[in-house]
C-alpha cells in the first residue's frame, strides 16, 4: 500500500476516526483504539468502531502507487500525522507507505531535512461493513445536528443509574427538532427551528428516536462539518446510521436500549403552571451563583458529584441565594423583575450545579424562571427581552402576566430546562 | 416554604449479620412504604484499577440521591447501600435528609475491610455515624454464627418461614454436617427446600443432599475400620479417591488431613475410653467418666493464666475435647461398639499407625500425591489385620521418593 494525502484532509479523519475508536468503549470490546485505513482504487477508506458505535469515512487520495491495507493505533497515528512536518504544515502532502509491517510516513514538500516517522502496524482489528438499512429518515443541517447533540448529552446522569437517564432523546416535529436529556431531577429541551418542513411519521405527536448520551457526543464530534447535510435513519429502535454523504462519512450506531423516554413534554412548556415569572439577569445571576459556589463544604467538594444546594427567595424586585447553615455560609441579593401571575413570592431550595448550568448554557442577557410549587418543577428559560417600544410592551403571551416577550431567532436554537427542587432537611422540633 | 416537622426516629436503617434476617428485614421495610423504588449504590472498596462503572459511590453521590427528586417517578425511594464507602463518616450531616419518602438502608457489616494489603476488619461502631443511626434510626444486628443449638432452632424456624418444615433430627445433622454459619445452612436451607420431596425436609434429604460424595466415603471408610472389615475399607478408600480426583492436589492433601485427623479423634476417643467399658457395652457413663477432664487446652495461654494467679496454678476451665454431641453420637454408633470390642494393645498399635502416617503425609509426603495414597492404603490394610506393620512400612519404604526433614 502506497499513496499521497494531503495532510489536513489526513489529519482531519484520523481525528475523527480516533473520537469513534477511543472513546465510549463497549465494557467486553478488546479491540478498540484501532484504524484501518484501506486503499481501494482513487480512494482511502479509514474506518474505527469502540464496538457499539461503527465508523467509515473515504476520503480521495492525491496519487495511488498500489493498492492494500494496514491497522494502526489510533492515538499514536493521530500524534505523528498532527506532527509531522511541524506547525505550518497544513497544505502539505503526507506519503504513505506500508513495508515491513510498519507504516512510513513522510512529509513530502519537506525539503533537506527528513522528515519521516515510521509507525508499527497491527495484525488485528474488529472487521465490519456498513449497509445502510431503509427506515425513518431525517437529513437536517450537520453543524446544527452536532452542536445541539454536544450542546445537550452532558446533561444525562454522571453515574450508572437508570438505563433511561443514560440516554437522550431526539424528537422529530415537522417544525422543529428537539435534543432532550436529563438525570431525572434536571432535564433540558433545546429546540431548533428546521429550515424547511421534516417528514415525519407521525405529523402531531412527532417522532422520538434514543441515542446513548456518551455515544450521541461521539457522533456530535465526528459529524462537526460546515456546510453540509447529515441524515439521520432508524431502521428500528435498536440502531441508527447516519451519513454524511458529502464528507463520505458513514456511522452505525447499535444496541441502542429498547426504552421508553420519560415524557418530557409534560413539564417542559407548562408556563400556564407558573405561579410567578422571575427574571434575573444571567451576568449578575453568575456572579450569585459563584459566591454560592465557593461556601461549598471544602471536604464535600472533593467527593465527586457533591449536590451543594441553596435556599432560593424571590420577593420584591429582588431574588436571595442563601447557605444559611453549614461550615461556610453566604447570602447573596440581585436585582430582578417578579411577575405576579397568583403569588408575589416565591422560596424554595436548589442545586448549585443545576442554575449554573442554567446560566452557563447560553449567551443570552436574561434567565427567566417559571416558579410553579416550591416542592414542584421549576422551568427556566435562557433569553433576551425584547425591548420597549415607546410605551407598548410586547408581552409574553404564555404567561398570565405582563412580562416581556423574547426575542426569537429562528437562526439561535431554543434551550428550556426544568428541575425539581431539592430535598430539604427536616425542622428540628 | 413550609418544612417538614420532625419525627422522634427517622427512617434509617443498618442491617448487619446474616443474609436471610438482613433480606427479611428490607422486605419488611418495602412493604411499608408500598412499591417504593429501590436504588441500590455499591459502597464495597474495589481495586483502584477497577473500571468507572465497577466503582464504589461515592460521599458526593450518595448525598445526591438523598437530596434529589425524581421528576418522572415520585415513589418513595429506599438508598440501599451495600457496604460502607471511603469517608463515610462525613455522611452523618446527610442523615438530615431522610425522611419518609427518602428512606436509607446500609446493608452491611458494621465497619469496612481496611485497604489491601492489610486484611483487618475496621470497626464503625466508634464513629459518629453509627452512633447517630443508633439514636435516630434502626440498627439490626443479625447473628452470624450461633451455637449447634441455637443454629438448629434458627434452621427450623426458616424453614418455617419458606414453607416446608424441617424435622429436628434433619435440623441438627444440618448442622452438624454444615457448621453453625447461618449463611452457610441458607443456602443449604435453599436447596433442600427444592430438593425434598416431600412436606417435611427430613435427614435422609439432608444426608442426600448435603454430605459431599468424598465424605460419605469417609464416614463408610471409618465405619469400616471400626469394624476392621478389610475389603469394605480398600473399596470405600478407592471411592474417596475418585471422589477427590477432580479436585486440586493440596484440595485432596487437604482432605486426606482432615480424614485422618477423623480416624485419629475416634481411637484416641475409644483408648480413653476403653479401660471404663464392662462387657463391651458402650454406656454413657463409660463415656463420660473416660473423657472427664480431658480438655482443649491452649498452653501459652494456661502458662500465661498460671504466672498471674497467686497460686501459680491456672484455674480456668477449659472446654472438653470431644463435645457433648459427639460423645452423644457415639454412644448411638454401633461401628463404636464394634471398636470397644478390639483389644487395647491393637487399639494403640492403630492409633500409632494412624499418627505416622499423618506426620508422613504432612512432611514428607507432602507433595506427592500417589506416595500418600500408598501410605494411606497399606496404613488401612495394617489397622484391618490384611498385613502386618512389617509390611506396611515395608511397602512405603519402597516407595518412598521424598526428604524427611
Amino acid at each position: 500500500m502506497k499513496f499521497q494525502i494531503p495532510k489536513k484532509s489526513i489529519v482531519d479523519t484520523m481525528d475523527r476516526m480516533f473520537e469513534v475508536a477511543t472513546k465510549g468503549i463497549r465494557a467486553d470490546f478488546k479491540l478498540a483504539s484501532r484504524v484501518k485505513i484501506e486503499v481501494k482504487g482513487s480512494s482511502v477508506l479509514f474506518s474505527a468502531t469502540n464496538g457499539h458505535l461503527n465508523a467509515i469515512m473515504e476520503v480521495e487520495a492525491q496519487s495511488v502507487e498500489s493498492e492494500g491495507s494496514a491497522i494502526v493505533d489510533a492515538g499514536v497515528g493521530r500524534e505523528i500525522l498532527r506532527t509531522l512536518g511541524g506547525r505550518d504544515s497544513d497544505d502539505h502532502i503526507i506519503e504513505v507507505e506500508e513495508k515491513d509491517q510498519s507504516l512510513r510516513l513522510k512529509d513530502v514538500n519537506t525539503t533537506g531535512r527528513a522528515k519521516t516517522a515510521k509507525l508499527s502496524t497491527l495484525s488485528q482489528d474488529q472487521p465490519f461493513a456498513i449497509k445502510v438499512k431503509k427506515g425513518s429518515s431525517y437529513t437536517l443541517p450537520a453543524s446544527e445536528v452536532s452542536s445541539s447533540l454536544f450542546a445537550t448529552w452532558k446533561y444525562r446522569h454522571p453515574e450508572q443509574y437508570e438505563p433511561k437517564y443514560q440516554t437522550m432523546c431526539i424528537h422529530f416535529l415537522e417544525k422543529e427538532t428537539r435534543y432532550v436529556c436529563g438525570d431525572g431531577m434536571r432535564f433540558a429541551v433545546l429546540s431548533r427551528k428546521n429550515a424547511s418542513d421534516l417528514n415525519v411519521n407521525d405529523k402531531d405527536a412527532g417522532d422520538k428516536w434514543i441515542l446513548p448520551a456518551d455515544q450521541a457526543a461521539i457522533i456530535a464530534n465526528a459529524i462537526s462539518f460546515g456546510d453540509t447535510n447529515v441524515t439521520l435513519t432508524f431502521p428500528d429502535a435498536k440502531q441508527c446510521f447516519v451519513e454524511v454523504p458529502d464528507a463520505g462519512l458513514t456511522l452505525h450506531l447499535k444496541g441502542i436500549p429498547e426504552i421508553d423516554y420519560p415524557k418530557y413534554d409534560n413539564h417542559a412548556y407548562r408556563f400556564d403552571a407558573a405561579k410567578v415569572v422571575i427574571d434575573v439577569a444571567r451576568s449578575e445571576l453568575l456572579d450569585a451563583l459563584a459566591l454560592v459556589k465557593s461556601v461549598r463544604d471544602k471536604d464535600a467538594e472533593k467527593q465527586e458529584n457533591a449536590f451543594h444546594c441553596f435556599d432560593f427567595h424571590a420577593s420584591d424586585g429582588a431574588i436571595c441565594l442563601e447557605v444559611p447553615k453549614g461550615k461556610y455560609q453566604c447570602k447573596v441579593e440581585c436585582d430582578a423583575e417578579i411577575y405576579k401571575v397568583s403569588e408575589d413570592s416565591f422560596d424554595s431550595c436548589y442545586s448549585w450545579l443545576f442554575l449554573n448550568e442554567l446560566a452557563a448554557a447560553s449567551g443570552h442577557e436574561y434567565i427567566r424562571f417559571f416558579a410553579n410549587s416550591p416542592e414542584g418543577i421549576m422551568l427556566a428559560q435562557p433569553m433576551d427581552l425584547v425591548a420597549k417600544d415607546g410605551d407598548k410592551t410586547e408581552t409574553d403571551d404564555r404567561v398570565d402576566a405582563d412580562c416581556p416577550a423574547m426575542v426569537e431567532n429562528s437562526n439561535e436554537p431554543d434551550i428550556i430546562f426544568f428541575f425539581s427542587a431539592a430535598v430539604e432537611e427536616e425542622d428540628e422540633e | 416554604m413550609a418544612k417538614k416537622t420532625k419525627s422522634k426516629k427517622r427512617p434509617v436503617f443498618w442491617l448487619s449479620g446474616n443474609y436471610y434476617e438482613c433480606q427479611k428485614t428490607f422486605r419488611s421495610i418495602c412493604t411499608k412504604l408500598d412499591n417504593p423504588k429501590v436504588e441500590v449504590l455499591d459502597c464495597d472498596w474495589v481495586s483502584e484499577s477497577a473500571s468507572a462503572d465497577a466503582r464504589p459511590a461515592s460521599i458526593g453521590q450518595i448525598v445526591r440521591s438523598l437530596r434529589s427528586r425524581d421528576i418522572f417517578d415520585n415513589r418513595s425511594k429506599i438508598i440501599k447501600l451495600k457496604g460502607l464507602p471511603p469517608g463515610y463518616t462525613e455522611l452523618v450531616d446527610a442523615l438530615q435528609f431522610v425522611n419518609d419518602n427518602q428512606v436509607l438502608v446500609i446493608d452491611g457489616p458494621i465497619g469496612h475491610r481496611a485497604k489491601p494489603p492489610a486484611k483487618q476488619f475496621v470497626s464503625a461502631k466508634n464513629s459518629n455515624f453509627y452512633k447517630q443511626i443508633k439514636k435516630e434510626g434502626f440498627v439490626f444486628e443479625f447473628a452470624t454464627e450461633e451455637t449447634p443449638v441455637k443454629a438448629a432452632n434458627w434452621v427450623k424456624e426458616v424453614a418455617a418461614e419458606m414453607d416446608k418444615k424441617i424435622d429436628p433430627e434433619a435440623a441438627t445433622l444440618l448442622v452438624e454436617l454444615q457448621g453453625g454459619d447461618l449463611d452457610v445452612l441458607y443456602g443449604r436451607l435453599l436447596v433442600l427446600q427444592d430438593y425434598a420431596e416431600g412436606k417435611v425436609i427430613k435427614a435422609s434429604d439432608v444426608e442426600e443432599v448435603c454430605v459431599p460424595l468424598f465424605l460419605k466415603s469417609v464416614w463408610n471408610l471409618i465405619e469400616g475400620v471400626c469394624e476392621r472389615k478389610g475389603d469394605s475399607c480398600v473399596e470405600h478408600l478407592q471411592k474417596f479417591y475418585e471422589a477427590l480426583s477432580l479436585e486440586t492436589q493440596s484440595e485432596f492433601f487437604g482432605e486426606v488431613q482432615k480424614m485422618l485427623g477423623a480416624m485419629h479423634h475416634i481411637f484416641l476417643f475409644a483408648i480413653l475410653v476403653k479401660d471404663r467399658i464392662v462387657n463391651n457395652r458402650v454406656t454413657s457413663d463409660a463415656l463420660q467418666q473416660g473423657t472427664a477432664g480431658f480438655a482443649k487446652v491452649d498452653i501459652k495461654e494456661a502458662i500465661a493464666c498460671a504466672r498471674q494467679s497467686s497460686s501459680g496454678r491456672c484455674e480456668k476451665e477449659w472446654p472438653p475435647y470431644f463435645s457433648s454431641g459427639f460423645i452423644y453420637q457415639k454412644l448411638r454408633d454401633s461401628s463404636f461398639e464394634s471398636l470397644m470390642k478390639w483389644r487395647k494393645g491393637i487399639l494403640c498399635q492403630a492409633f500409632r499407625e494412624i499418627n505416622k502416617i499423618r506426620t508422613i503425609c504432612r512432611q514428607g509426603g507432602s507433595n506427592d500425591m500417589s506416595y500418600q495414597k500408598l501410605c494411606l492404603d497399606s496404613m488401612i490394610m495394617s489397622i484391618c489385620g490384611m498385613i502386618s506393620l512389617d509390611e506396611a512400612e515395608q511397602l512405603r519404604d519402597a516407595s518412598f521418593s521424598g526428604i524427611i526433614e
